[in-house]
């Protein structure tokens, strides 16, 4: 959100580029650039110190050189070509100066390699004396007029603070022990339940928690050094929340402002009470959009009524007003138009003034600097020590609370000293989902998609003539396109299975992300024998199909475009303008002839001009709806609607925290992703799903870019911590910097040990499997339950284990809430007694899931151990319960702090759904991450640009190849991939089991679903191909025997026990490997 | 603007109408979603009102003019203290109103006041109490009415005598009282989950009867009594274990505060009074005209628990509300003698709000303010 500068605004964009390319940078065509452009850091060791920060200042400023594509919508775009102070061929890109403009050019070298500023905030307040108007349901406005208040309540804003500290700070372990003693005696003398922080600290972590590896081997340390970025591994019941706690408190006793990052905003809420009750000003920070308040309220109301056993009438905590929801101008509305205000939806910046007919400006409310709804933002700017969830970090910062426009990041990198981000691995995960977005457009989960386009065009027909009606009638003229070319689509797949295609051809269709470049590569493989022409000339005709119609769309259809070829472009024309279907198929084929004749095919050759007319029908349709979501996408984020989970799916980065972090290694990837729904007996098509996926930028590299947001500014220090942040196969979670410090235990007692048993069910002889049972899953799933708890002889009991005389409880993990509630349904129809002692784990109670009817909501996770004598068994999916929630025997019991459960069933092994991106997001991602580490070999720009460019080919491959291969361990062909799977969902595991030995005690897995183990399940043996849990122990083994003694320290410490179980089962049948097999 | 009496009704509203649907649908209580109207537009009526206050007050104390009806759990904890308490939203109060609390702090549930000022508001109509009651007495509608009323005495002296009691008690009062059987039935729900202690049972007050709260305290768990005056009885609270909480039922929560804890002193009264043979005493007769009557009507008796002597005087101002007494030569207003030692001169403040406050002279309209003591010194017992 920084502005260009004000010299700039006086030159074409394309100028300002042009002398960052051939100026600065010394490049000869604008071709290159995008390579250079991407933020990537590695581009700071091939370009001098002025490019590098030229390039970061073009990002910053919003210039758009992301893609070669978007660099010649520039040069088409910019008018009057000749007043130019460079002449940019259409074609080659090729950049040459004109004649006496040294001056200017000059000027903006100057320009640009000043700091852009951010944009002020201008805060207009409605007068409070006069009369004012607010929106209504339905169009409607109501007039409100204040009594008693003649002056606005200004918010104050963040005050200018000095930059963040500057130099390493070093906390040693005496500090801790200071910290910790003076906290219990805080806690003495304040009559609060004490937290023992010095018991937690010598006798849970050892009196020296912290060793470091340097130099190859490993050393006690007695201080910890923050500098920069800084990895702390805390191995698992070291303390790492004891740490956080330790050092917010001691650091804000030296002067230094925190911020403290975890997994969900009621867990910052703990961390933030807990400070406050030692004295440190501590604020949360959560979204204060419409959406987000209504869903921390809810979840604050289902943690106070599970904390106090009721619905929570009459209840509170000093965390309540923070998420307040009221609004102060609705007492002043008349009775009779109560019901008429839109819910939870105030006029906060929404209120116009000047008389009813006046036109409507956006003042924001007179109230707002006393209103409840705003007292968590007011709050922060007084506080040392900030809690929040990492999403916050994208959130736009209210403008009536600092005096520029700015994210919270960027708020964060100016005020705070020291960043900490706990279980640091996940936030990683969260990072990388907003890289890629994706929207469902059409069939099946697309209504929410379909009601956006109507609610637009409600508002665009409401016949308002202005900026805000105007980008709504194109978000809504774009719409509707889309629904119209997706119609075809799949119209045209129906088709397409009833005469039958290529093979090639519909893998494609089912299996690629649809766009130019895949669509031609599938062309180009169907015809690669028939025809001489080079794969580049494929792409290329593609590549001019999809600039004609791009330039038709953007621009005036009518006008000539000498670039595009005649034909085409007329056809292009015509093909954009086409009413009706017929006439659009008529277009295309007319396109596809020409391809045809271009590719050399003979008049004669019907199946291969079939083909071809295949390939350009589906491209025509699909560039067409990828422009079409383009303009939704931008029309949206003009008019200030962010499509979240409310209306369409989009975790994206917003466009104000791209330029902080790199662009994907994959460039700028889109496209359509094309789901076919079968009927299960016959195999007809039943539904045809689209979704749009594209795939951005790489948001993990963000807690690094922290230390230094904007290139130049000094940024806070920032501390990554988590337990299962080390295992280099997974992609998602594995934490590129190595540990700087690892918490450990000195005096290690004997660590837990789990039992692992596989009891596969055989139905008809077939062994009975869940995950990847197709539609048959859920009649899989309920035999198992029947399987095992069907059994008269075996109830609960039968299956607990005792810890000290107490039988510990069972549980049953599974994918989804949805399962949790078959299982439910299975256990009562197996024994109704059974299933009165059995607990199933909702997001949030509804009519027939509430907590009578034996549900609890995932917020009362940590309170489970409280009512414990009221269930015997707990279904509940694994992502359900929030990490660092320990589901515990409570105070008092004698198993206090110990794992409440001690058998855990695994009825179906964790599988990702067609829709789970995760995967493929962490592989971009890892691959964006090494192409942004600096470069120490002398490389020279043209070899640098030219390997990136081939990285961008290769990553667009893998995405390719993992798209086909529906990321399933069992399609995986290649061995490393099936190991960066296994690792994810090993990571996983570990921290659904790690719940059942919590406190040192031991756990009972059992692994039902035959998919953990298909051949033995069949009466084979399994090896590390065939058996995930097999490939699983073939990674740890090979880590705790390998060379490197720090990933081997850690993997034993964190997986070993896991591999003990492995090893150790007699119910999984192995063969030994082959040599080399898995090499 | 809205008057101070017109605000705390509106409030008196909502609190009557979230409790409802809280009780009702056992949903924990949100903002948004499922927050009634009625509390909605309370909160936003008293928001607007302490912008107001603040804008008088020039900014000073801004520490105390924090919003906090803008959130939905703050209102309600602040309504556990009568408005002169609440911060920042009325500063001088003339009104008796002030001094009430709209929620029990101890029970958490709506106080009288509350249901009192939501039937001033046309709202008391289907308050759970009084769902209760209506259908107790459609039941006895059907009978005699000596022996509806027997009926009615004996069902409200089971509940007040047993707010806690195993299932097979109730089973067996459904099974012997099959006319109203089934509505005491209904009145019995099970026990919550906090109420269970770490040994798996339940425990309940030796003095109120009602279920004990099992607290963690240092290394040991401890029984509270939610009942203030428990907790302060001279003898202390004695847990009695009931057992396995799936065994045992608790009396409706509405039903707890209107009847149970009210009922206590009643209870206690009607024992002592009734070891005198001089006169014979009933409970609650002729459907609850009064709490203690005799046979011939010569002798009233409403018990009254109320701290503050004024607000006991100024509730018998008005007598709509007290018309069962009015049928009794004798009106007696028996107040328990811890309030009274507690008070100097409670019973004469009491009575002179009540002339104080009285607007017209009703004629055989005479109540008599005595303590437990004197009422039992003046009948001998």
């Amino acid at each position: 959100m920084r502005s260009r500068n004000i010299v700039l605004k006086k030159y074409e964009d394309l100028d300002v580029v042009c002398v960052v390319a051939r100026e600065i940078i010394g490049l000869g065509d604008l071709n290159k650039l995008p390579e250079l452009t991407s933020g990537l850091r590695s581009v700071d060791s091939v370009v001098s110190e002025e490019a590098a920060v030229a390039i970061r200042h073009l990002r910053l400023m919003g210039y758009k050189v992301n893609s070669v594509g978007q660099i010649k919508a520039m040069v088409e775009s910019t008018k009057n070509a000749d007043e130019l102070l460079f002449n940019v061929h259409k074609e080659t890109l090729i950049v040459s100066a004109r004649s006496g403009t040294s001056v200017q050019v000059e000027e903006i070298r100057n320009a640009v390699l000043e700091l852009p500023q951010r944009r002020s905030t201008e805060v207009r307040y409605a007068d409070p004396s006069k009369p004012f108007w607010i929106p209504m349901k339905h169009n409607s406005t109501h007039r409100i007029e204040l009594q008693g208040i003649s002056e606005p309540f200004v918010q104050a804003t963040h005050p200018e603070l000095p930059r963040p500290a500057e130099g390493p700070i070093t906390i040693s372990t005496r500090d801790l022990l200071d910290a910790a003693r003076e906290m219990d005696r805080m806690d003495i003398e304040g009559g609060h339940q004490p937290e023992k922080w010095m018991a937690r600290l010598v006798k849970d972590a050892g009196l020296t928690p912290v060793i470091c590896f340097k130099d190859h081997e490993f050393k006690d340390v007695s201080e910890i050094t923050i500098d920069g970025l800084c990895n702390v591994l805390g191995l698992p019941g070291t303390g790492k929340t004891t740490l956080i706690n330790l050092l917010v408190y001691l650091l804000k006793k030296r002067g230094y402002r925190t911020a403290t990052f975890t997994t969900s905003v009621a867990v910052a809420d703990q961390l933030r009470r807990m400070q406050s009750r030692y004295g440190v000003k501590s604020e949360l920070m959560f979204g204060s959009s419409n959406s987000a308040k209504e869903r921390h309220a809810a979840n604050f109301g289902d943690f106070i009524a599970a904390e106090n056993g009721d619905a929570g009438f009459g209840h509170t905590n000093e965390s309540a007003i923070l998420f307040a929801t009221g609004c102060m101008l609705e007492g002043h509305v008349m009775a009779d138009r109560y019901d008429q205000l839109p819910e939870n939806n105030p006029p906060c910046r929404s209120i116009s003034q000047g008389g009813k007919n006046a036109v409507r400006s956006k003042l924001t409310c007179p109230m707002i600097g006393i209103c409840g709804r705003h007292e968590s933002s007011r709050r922060l700017a007084a506080a040392d020590a900030w809690f929040g969830h990492m999403s916050i970090l994208e959130v736009k910062v209210p403008e009536t609370m600092v005096a520029e426009k700015m994210t919270y990041a960027e708020l964060v990198a100016q005020q705070m000293d020291v960043v900490f981000i706990d279980e640091a691995d996940a936030a990683q995960k969260a990072l990388d989902a907003k890289g890629s977005e994706r929207i469902k457009l059409y069939g099946k989960d697309a209504e929410k998609y379909q009601k956006l386009v109507n609610e637009i065009g409600s508002k665009s027909s409401a016949g308002k003539i202005n900026w805000k009606a105007a980008a709504e009638k194109r978000a809504h003229d774009a719409a509707t396109g889309i629904l119209r070319h997706l119609s075809v689509l799949d119209l045209f797949f129906r088709k397409l299975e009833e005469r039958g295609c290529d093979r090639r051809f519909k893998k494609l269709v089912h299996d690629s992300i649809l766009n130019t470049s895949t669509i031609m590569g599938s062309l180009y493989s169907c015809l690669e024998k028939q025809t001489s022409i080079s794969k580049d000339r494929f792409y290329e005709l593609g590549t001019e199909l999809e600039s004609g119609l791009r330039t038709v769309y953007f621009f005036d259809a009518n006008k000539d475009r000498a670039r595009v070829e005649n034909r085409l472009h007329e056809l292009c024309t015509a093909y954009s303008g086409t009413a009706t279907n017929d006439l659009a198929n008529a277009h295309v084929n007319s396109i596809a002839n020409i391809f045809s004749d271009a590719l050399e095919l003979p008049d004669e050759d019907s199946v291969n001009r079939q083909l071809v007319t295949d390939h350009v029908a589906v491209l025509c349709h699909v560039i067409s709806c990828l422009l079409h979501v383009e303009t939704v996408l931008r029309a949206l984020a003009f008019i200030g609607v962010k499509p979240d989970d409310n209306t369409i799916k989009s975790d994206l980065f917003t466009k104000d925290m791209l330029p902080f972090v790199a662009e994907s290694v994959a460039g700028r990837l889109s496209g359509l992703r094309v789901e076919i729904e079968r009927h299960e007996a016959d195999r007809t098509i039943t539904g045809v799903n689209i979704e749009y996926q594209s795939y951005v930028a790489t948001p993990r590299l963000l807690p690094a870019r922290l230390t230094r947001l904007s290139g130049s500014e000094r940024g806070p220090h920032v501390v990554m911590l988590s337990a299962t942040s080390y295992l280099p196969e997974s992609k998602t979670y594995h934490l590129r910097r190595r540990p700087d410090y690892i918490l450990s235990r000195v005096q290690a007692g004997e660590s837990s040990q789990y039992k692992f048993s596989f009891a596969s069910t055989t139905y008809r002889g077939s062994p009975v499997h869940v995950s990847g049972a197709g539609a048959d899953r859920e009649v899989n799933l309920r035999m198992i339950i029947r399987e095992v708890f069907g059994d008269a002889n075996k109830t609960f009991e039968f299956y607990k284990l005792k810890e000290g005389g107490v039988d510990r409880k069972i549980a049953i993990v599974v994918n989804s809430y949805d399962q949790v509630n078959m299982v439910l349904d299975e256990i009562q129809r197996c024994s109704p007694s059974l299933r009165k002692r059995a607990i199933g784990i909702v997001s949030s109670y509804k009519d027939t899931q509430k907590r009578e009817s034996g549900y609890r909501t995932a917020q009362e996770a940590s309170l489970l151990g409280r009512d414990h004598f009221d269930w015997d068994a707990i279904v509940f999916p694994a992502a359900a319960f929030g990490r660092g929630v320990n589901v515990v025997y409570p105070e008092g019991h004698e198993l206090h702090g110990k794992a409440l459960i001690g058998t855990m069933f695994f009825p179906i092994r964790p599988h990702p759904s067609a829709e789970d991106m995760t995967f493929l997001q962490g592989v971009v991602a890892v691959m964006s991450e090494e192409a942004d580490q600096p470069i120490s070999s002398v490389v020279d720009l043209e070899t640098f640009i030219e390997k990136r460019r081939k990285l961008r080919h290769v990553a667009k491959s893998r995405i390719s190849e993992i798209l086909e291969m529906g990321g399933s361990p069992l399609k995986l062909g290649a061995a490393q991939d099936a190991s960066s799977f296994a690792a994810n969902i090993l990571v996983e595991l570990n921290q659904v089991m790690g719940r059942a030995i919590r406190g040192g005690v031991n756990a009972n897995i059992v692994f039902l679903d035959a998919a953990w183990a298909p051949l033995t399940a069949s009466g084979g043996f399994d090896t590390a191909e065939s058996s995930i849990l097999l490939r699983m122990a073939m990674i740890i083994e090979q880590h705790v025997a390998g060379t490197d003694p720090l990933t081997a320290h850690i993997i034993d410490n964190l997986y070993g026990n896991i591999l003990a179980a492995i090893r150790s089962t007699k119910t999984i049948r192995t063969e030994k490997p082959k040599e080399n097999e898995f090499e | 603007m809205l008057s101070f009496e017109e605000v705390f009704r509106s409030a008196a509203v909502g609190v009557v109408e979230l409790f409802k649907q809280s009780e009702r649908t056992g949903e924990p209580i949100k903002e948004i979603g499922n927050e009634p109207p009625e509390m909605r537009q309370a909160r936003a009526i008293m928001s607007s009102r302490a912008a107001v206050n603040y804008a008088a007050s020039k900014g000073e104390n801004a520490e105390k003019h924090i919003d906090l009806t803008a959130s939905l759990h703050e209102t309600l904890s602040m309504f556990k203290k009568p408005a002169c308490e609440w911060p920042g939203y009325y500063r001088e109060l003339e009104s008796d109103l002030a001094y009430y609390p709209l929620i029990n702090s101890e029970l958490l549930t709506p106080e009288r006041i509350a249901y009192d000022q939501a039937d001033v508001a046309g709202r008391m109509s289907d308050i759970e109490e009084n769902a209760h009651y209506s259908r107790l007495m459609t039941a006895i509608d059907e009978l005699s009415p000596v022996v509806g009323s027997a009926l009615y005495t004996r069902a409200r002296q089971f509940i007040v005598e047993g707010p806690v009691r195993r299932a097979r008690e109730v089973r067996d009062f459904v099974f012997t009282n099959g006319e109203i059987g089934q509505v005491i039935e209904e009145a019995y729900k099970p026990v919550q989950q906090q109420y269970v202690s770490l040994d798996g049972k339940v425990r309940r007050c030796s003095c109120c009867g009602n279920l004990l709260l099992p607290v963690q305290l240092s290394d040991a768990e401890q029984f509270v009594c939610r009942y203030r005056d428990c907790r302060s009885h001279e003898k202390g609270v004695t847990p009695e274990v009931v057992g396995d909480p799936r065994e045992v039922k608790v009396v409706d929560k509405s039903l707890l505060t209107f009847w149970v804890f009210p009922g206590l002193d009643e209870i206690e009264l009607y024992q002592t009074l009734s070891k005198s043979k001089a006169r014979v005493w009933s409970l609650y007769p002729n459907f609850d005209e009064v709490d203690i009557g005799d046979s011939a009507r010569e002798v009233g008796i409403d018990v009254k628990s109320y701290a503050r002597p004024g607000s006991l005087g100024a509730s018998f101002a008005a007598i709509t509300a007290k018309e069962g007494l009015l049928r009794y030569r004798r009106q007696i207003v028996a107040v328990p003698d811890r309030l009274v030692k507690g008070h100097p001169d409670y019973l004469l403040k009491a009575e002179r709000e009540m002339v104080a406050r009285r607007s017209k002279v009703v004629p055989g309209w005479n109540p008599e303010f005595m303590s437990f003591s004197q009422v039992l010194k003046e009948f001998e017992a």
